[in-house]
């Protein structure tokens, strides 16, 4: 608690100097490039289940390319007894574990061992093996123009103190206009080369992981227990809500340590180098390369996951016309492109070659005073597996 | 022939003393017994015999009698014996052969040789013949002396013996308001001995007895010249005539030598007069504005009255309003000062040879003195601003039965009604939030007699903001002081002190009713000082004291707030503890040229119980787990004692007559620390005091400096190099909690800083044009390197002040007496800045990874801001005099950087840079005086 009044004070601060004629302007920092790239080590030690380890390295700030994965190396799993549980490469710098069921008594770290030319040996800090209490309660709660998701847990024995949270979003959506033709490069035999539509483009799911770390702390609270803690805030009038919502809340119990690396990592991430922000910290985390200081991104925690599924429909809330909604098709527009005026003269083959390209869609065939024709609009507007898949999830 | 005519100046020769009479050829003797005879008799039987014709004033003379006899003497020596036994002086006119009979003092009969010469006195000097002792004198005049056509006489008349001196003293003071006149020359220009007003008007020459025309010239007075018949020691106060059209005058021109002849280096002056016409955003003078355009002065951000000197903390500053500690100057989040323009005389700040009466902070003293109210009659003044209104009243108090006044008042207060603009700006939140202030001053001064003066000063301030509707901030100051000054003797003045300042803040939140909270905050020092001056001699004077500090600071209380609340209550222990210090300085001035001043202070610090206090492993990072026990101490109890000197050493050799070195050697030491991990200085910031982990911060400080006053010494030159260092300030480890933290000693650690760098000020202060150029070259270095913890590897980097170039120009240009214009302009290297390096993704969330601390800068500052005064038309007669300023901020529209940051946006790490005032604002204000 004591950490967001002053978090919440330099946001306010900003937007008040920017009533009074500030403004903010893009910078682009005259930074040489490093020419070494570091270790990153992502994912934890996994209590009750697979661990999954991804391997890769720091890539510059102006690249747009995904950063390279570091393939062929070798993980194992290190209990404070020695024991060691191997992890194999899946895919490239995908490093995963058979199923394991691990001893909570005891303390464990990663240790990897690199491939190739810098081939080198790094570990993680010894950390114990913390057991996440079940979620009591999941729901939501409408205030105002906000839904907010909310998490009651607690912990009899006051051994947990520091949650963390992390989400998987799914809803359904529809595309702004309904496509009830479809273009075939290759007809089947009697079709037309613009015939009903085979493939369902209308509805579609799409899933999405917030990146903003979320935990609190049961440490100033005379128990351990959290109530209706406010984890994660949407808008009312998302596209999220306008047909169907759903969000998968994982939870795990931190150390003390881990709490703090996070809270320094989103510091440092989500707001970081204004005067009144704390100095952004050179942050890496609790692995090492083993007799040399090079820096080494990621902290490999170890914990049990609780894991618990909400469904919110446009119905559950508070009635909102369907053009209330935010959605990336509020600006959509159909037009006919006419193949026969109305005098009769037709010339479709035209007509065809603009719907044969993949960026615009048909949605019928229309009639008016210009002629008769096809309405088509973009694919952008008409094909929501753009944004998502139209393969509805399992769970749905 | 028995008419005087004391304004008949012939052309002859000065019968000034015994050496002139020597001179003079024997024309004429004389012979004759004259013994018995009435003077008006002995003239008549000296025009007889010669032929000189004697003028006087039989009223003056009737009473003489002649006890002298002559053989063939020269009428010179015959008037000489006649002055020894009498009172009569005897002025001759060869030219016309008139002798002019005066009673005490001799007539001039010619124009001194430099009378014609621009700023040269007549030459009356102290060469009268001694007076023979007479009862009939009073032994001092304290009368007001307010003419410049009768003779004060000061002090018992007795017989002088060579080589004796007399002191002359009192208090300067203004004929309208009874106000004293502070800074303002005095002196007499043979032998050249001269002294500046001090604060309450006081000044002091020491002077061989004789006749003196005495000088008074100063800002704000009208040149004004008193004569003066020194006998002995003695009082007189000299009422001067305010100069009414003070836009003319601009100079306080006893300090036009202070750049070269002073003693002191390092320190700056400002009045409140050169404060108001330096624009500022919102349109009100500010104090702390204009220091920070001083050289060696930095600002850590517009909008933010934290600053850094010669690259020390924001905490290395003692603020000081009429003795008492300010903690948090500011208001609004820093855009306004915390001090009213219309209640402060004048600023004082000291960034190297500080004086021994000040201790307690490293880098600077900034001392901002009380304007006193006007003795003469009721008056108020005021402004009207586009943020903030302000009133002040004063008058006097208590009548000495001569239209003067025996003390004075003066009552003001500020407020804002700056909510509105929140208001407008289009944020929902912000349009639920608040922001308001106020201040309140008052000052009382009052003079019991000549030897006792009492001076109380109050202040309170008050600062309260509500954002986005669910915290509220507020803060508070409290500042109140009483200053008794006492003469002892004319060469010992006391000044006894007692002051008392406060500091709170306090935040409540309501955001989520099962954490609901209020946290409170606040530090309190009682403190007392006897500080006694001096004057030994004229080449010696001695400044020595004693002052102690009592600090009570309760650093965190956390409360539940409402029903629901689930928090666990928590209060951090207060801490209690005793600052101490005595303290001498002497000045010796070796020659006229070359003056030396040493001092000493030693302080002393005890941090009291009750407290319980962890113990900690040795030789290793203290943290929770390192934790081996407690140690409780009961009330009252020392816990940590700290001491040590402090020496203040400074010395100036004047080369020639316009130009001097000077040098010092400075160390102070601090044991309260600022607890912020931000570079500004926000409310939320809380002071810590030193104890068994915290030790004091250390400061040493040698700096050169070379001066030069050209054109008639309205032009000051200075160049001042400096090197310093820093031991044991506060850094802190990564994610340092700073609020409500019961063991804090684990997360600060101790830095080494060191700081150094060359100021060139090039000052005009008279004239149409006036004003100054500042150049800096500064650096500043911090190192974290302890065997626990490191930063930067423990390196020496660049700390959050470091700003190597500087250069700030304050110009002014008076088109006539009610309207000039100013003129703002400054350049500075930008701040450093840790940036972003390297991005990577931990669980399909984008992070950076940043460079080295402080390894890079924000782009350069700069930024002109003009302003226009319009005064009302000078009459004196007038219900209200007031004044229009139009200025605009940032001429240029420069979007000067306030911070640089990035965000992540959509996956991407982008950079933004914010500029707070990143186009011209305009303002307008009314300023009015009654």
């Amino acid at each position: 608690m004591s950490l967001y009044p002053r978090f919440f004070l330099r946001l306010s601060l900003g937007a008040i100097l920017l009533g009074l004629g500030g403004c903010v302007e893009s910078y682009v920092p005259d930074v040489a490039t490093p020419t070494t790239s570091y270790l990153v080590v992502d994912g934890f030690i996994n209590g009750n289940g697979a661990t999954r380890i991804h391997l890769a390295r720091t890539i510059a700030l102006a690249t747009t390319s995904s950063p390279p994965a570091e393939k062929g190396a070798r993980l194992f799993i290190f209990d404070d007894q020695g024991t060691r549980y191997a992890l194999t490469e899946r895919s490239a710098g995908f490093y995963q574990s058979d199923s394991l069921l691990l001893n909570p008594a005891r303390q464990y770290q990663l240790r990897i061992t690199t491939a190739g030319s810098g081939a080198a040996n790094y570990e993680s800090d010894l950390v114990p093996l913390k057991v996440t209490p079940a979620i009591d309660k999941l729901d939501y709660y409408v205030a105002g123009d906000q839904v907010q998701l909310r998490v009651s847990t607690h912990d009899a024995t006051a051994q947990s103190r520091y949650y963390r949270w992390s989400f998987v979003e799914t809803w359904e959506f529809n595309a702004a206009f309904h496509s009830n033709i479809e273009y075939y490069a290759k007809p089947g035999p009697g079709q037309a080369i613009i015939s009903a539509r085979s493939t369902p483009i209308y509805t579609c799911w799409r899933t999405e992981r917030p990146t903003d770390i979320v935990q609190t702390t049961s440490a100033q609270l005379s128990q351990d227990a959290l109530t209706d803690y406010v984890v994660r805030t949407i808008p009312a009038r998302a596209e999220r809500f306008k047909v169907r919502y759903s969000v998968l809340v994982s939870e795990y119990v931190e150390t003390a340590p881990e709490f703090a690396y996070n809270e320094l990592l989103r510091k440092n991430t989500e707001a970081v180098g204004t005067i009144n922000d704390p100095l952004p910290v050179q942050l890496t985390g609790n692995v090492h390369r083993v007799g040399n200081a090079e820096p080494v991104l990621g902290y490999v925690g170890a914990h049990t996951l609780r894991q618990q599924r909400l469904f919110i429909s446009r119905a559950d809330l508070p009635a909102r016309a369907l053009e209330d909604y935010d959605t990336p098709y509020n600006t959509c527009q159909a037009n006919i492109s006419y193949y026969c005026d109305p005098q009769g003269t037709c010339d479709k083959l035209g007509v065809y070659d603009l719907f044969r390209l993949p960026a615009y869609i048909p949605l019928d065939f229309a009639s008016d005073a210009g002629g008769d024709g096809i309405l088509g609009a973009s694919a952008e507007c008409a094909d929501c597996r753009l944004r998502g898949s139209n393969v509805k999830p399992s769970f749905w | 022939m028995s008419k005087l005519y004391p304004w008949l100046f012939g052309g002859a020769l000065l019968l000034a003393g015994p050496g002139a009479w020597a001179q003079q050829p024997a024309a004429t003797t004389i012979s004759g017994d004259f013994r018995g005879l009435r003077f008006e008799q002995f003239v008549q039987r000296l025009e007889a015999q010669t032929p000189y014709r004697f003028y006087f004033d039989p009223a003056a003379t009737d009473t003489v009698t002649v006890r002298v006899q002559a053989d063939a003497l020269p009428l010179v020596a015959l008037l000489t014996r006649v002055q020894q036994t009498t009172r009569l002086q005897f002025a001759i006119d060869e030219a016309t052969r008139r002798v002019f009979v005066t009673k005490d003092y001799p007539l001039q009969t010619q124009l001194p040789d430099s009378y014609f010469q621009p700023g040269a006195a007549p030459a009356l000097g102290p060469a009268g013949p001694p007076s023979p002792p007479s009862a009939a004198t009073s032994a001092a005049a304290t009368a007001a002396g307010s003419s410049e056509f009768k003779l004060y006489e000061v002090g018992p008349r007795q017989a002088t013996t060579p080589g004796s001196k007399a002191t002359l003293s009192g208090v300067v003071r203004l004929a309208d308001s009874g106000r004293p006149a502070i800074g303002v020359a005095v002196y007499v220009e043979n032998p050249s001995v001269g002294a500046s007003t001090d604060r309450e008007g006081r000044y002091a020459l020491t002077l061989p007895p004789g006749r003196y025309n005495v000088n008074i010239r100063g800002m704000g007075v009208r040149a004004a010249r008193r004569q003066v018949w020194l006998h002995g020691s003695g009082q007189l106060d000299l009422e001067v005539a305010p100069d009414v059209a003070v836009l003319n005058e601009v100079v306080v021109e006893g300090q036009k030598e202070r750049n070269v002849r002073g003693l002191q280096m390092g320190v700056q002056t400002l009045d409140i007069k050169t404060i108001k016409q330096v624009p500022t955003v919102f349109g009100e003078a500010d104090i702390l504005r204009v220091v920070m355009a001083l050289p060696g002065v930095k600002t850590v951000g517009e909008g933010s009255t934290g600053m850094s000197v010669r690259g020390g903390g924001t905490d290395q500053n003692l603020v000081l309003f009429n003795d008492a500690v300010i903690y948090n100057p500011a208001h609004l989040f820093g855009f306004f000062s915390a001090f009213n323009p219309d209640v402060i005389k004048s600023v004082d700040l000291y960034k190297s040879a500080i004086p021994v009466r000040y201790g307690g902070r490293l880098s600077s003293v900034l001392d901002i003195q009380g304007r006193e109210g006007g003795r003469k009659k009721f008056g108020g003044s005021g402004g009207i601003g586009p943020l903030t209104s302000r009133l002040a009243l004063e008058g006097p108090l208590g009548s000495r039965g001569d239209g003067t006044a025996k003390g004075s008042y003066l009552v003001s207060g500020r407020a804002s009604y700056s909510d509105w603009l929140l208001h407008l700006v289009p944020n929902s939140a912000l349009k639920n939030s608040a922001a308001s202030f106020y201040d309140l001053n008052a000052y009382v001064t009052y003079d019991f007699d000549a030897h006792n003066s009492l001076y109380a000063s109050g202040y309170y301030s008050r600062d309260r903001f509500r954002l986005a509707s669910d915290t509220v901030y507020n803060y508070h100051n409290t500042a109140a002081s009483l200053k008794w000054r006492h003469d002892f003797t004319d060469k010992l003045q006391a000044y006894f002190i007692g002051a008392y300042s406060s500091y709170d803040f306090g935040l409540s939140t309501t955001r989520n009713a099962a954490a609901a909270s209020t946290f409170d905050y606040s530090i309190k020092q009682v403190s007392g000082q006897a500080n006694f001056n001096y004057l030994a001699s004229a080449k010696h004077t001695l400044d020595f004291g004693a002052s102690s500090i009592l600090y009570n600071t309760q650093p965190g209380n956390l409360q539940p707030l409402g029903e629901q609340s689930l928090l666990l209550p928590v209060t951090i222990q207060h801490e209690r503890a005793v600052e101490s210090a005595v303290y001498a300085s002497e000045r010796f001035d070796i020659s006229p040229k070359f003056s030396v001043q040493a001092g000493l202070r030693y302080s002393f610090f005890q941090a009291l119980g009750p407290r319980t206090v962890t113990n900690y492993q040795e030789g290793i990072s203290r943290s929770e787990s390192t934790a081996t026990g407690t140690s409780t101490y009961g009330a009252g109890q020392v816990l940590a004692h700290y001491s040590g000197p402090e020496w203040r050493f400074s010395t100036r050799l004047e080369l020639t007559a316009h130009s001097s070195v000077k040098a010092s050697l400075t160390r102070m030491r601090q044991y309260i620390h600022q607890l912020t991990n931000t570079t500004v200085v926000s409310p939320t910031d809380s002071w810590k005091l030193s104890d068994n982990y915290i030790r004091p911060q250390v400061g040493d400080q040698v700096s050169l400096g070379y001066y030069h006053n050209f054109k008639r010494n309205t032009v000051e030159f200075s160049l001042e190099g400096y090197y310093k260092r820093t031991h044991d300030f506060l850094d802190y480890k990564s994610g340092a909690i700073l609020l409500l933290n019961p063991h804090l000693e684990t997360d600060l650690v101790n830095a080494e800083g060191r700081a150094y760098g060359v100021e060139a000020l090039l000052r005009k202060t008279e004239g149409k044009i006036n004003g100054w150029l500042s150049y800096t070259y500064a650096r500043s270095l911090v190192q974290v390197n302890t065997a626990t913890d490191q930063v930067n590897g423990g390196a020496w980097y660049p700390s959050n002040y470091d700003k190597p170039h500087d250069v700030t120009l304050v110009g002014n240009y008076r088109f006539s007496r009610r309207f000039n214009a100013s003129l703002n302009f400054n350049y500075s290297t930008g701040r450093p800045i840790t940036l972003p390096l390297a991005k990577y993704y931990v669980d399909q969330a984008l992070r950076v990874y940043f460079s080295d601390r402080n390894a890079y800068r924000v782009p350069d500052y700069y930024r002109v801001d003009l302003a226009v005064n319009f005064e009302g038309n000078h009459k004196i007669e007038k219900l209200a005099h007031s004044s229009w300023t139009v200025a605009v901020y940032n001429l240029l529209g420069r979007r000067n950087p306030y911070s640089v940051y990035f965000q992540t946006v959509n996956g991407q790490i982008k950079g933004y840079k914010l500029s707070i005032f990143g186009e011209p604002i305009p303002t307008v204000t009314y300023n009015f005086r009654f």
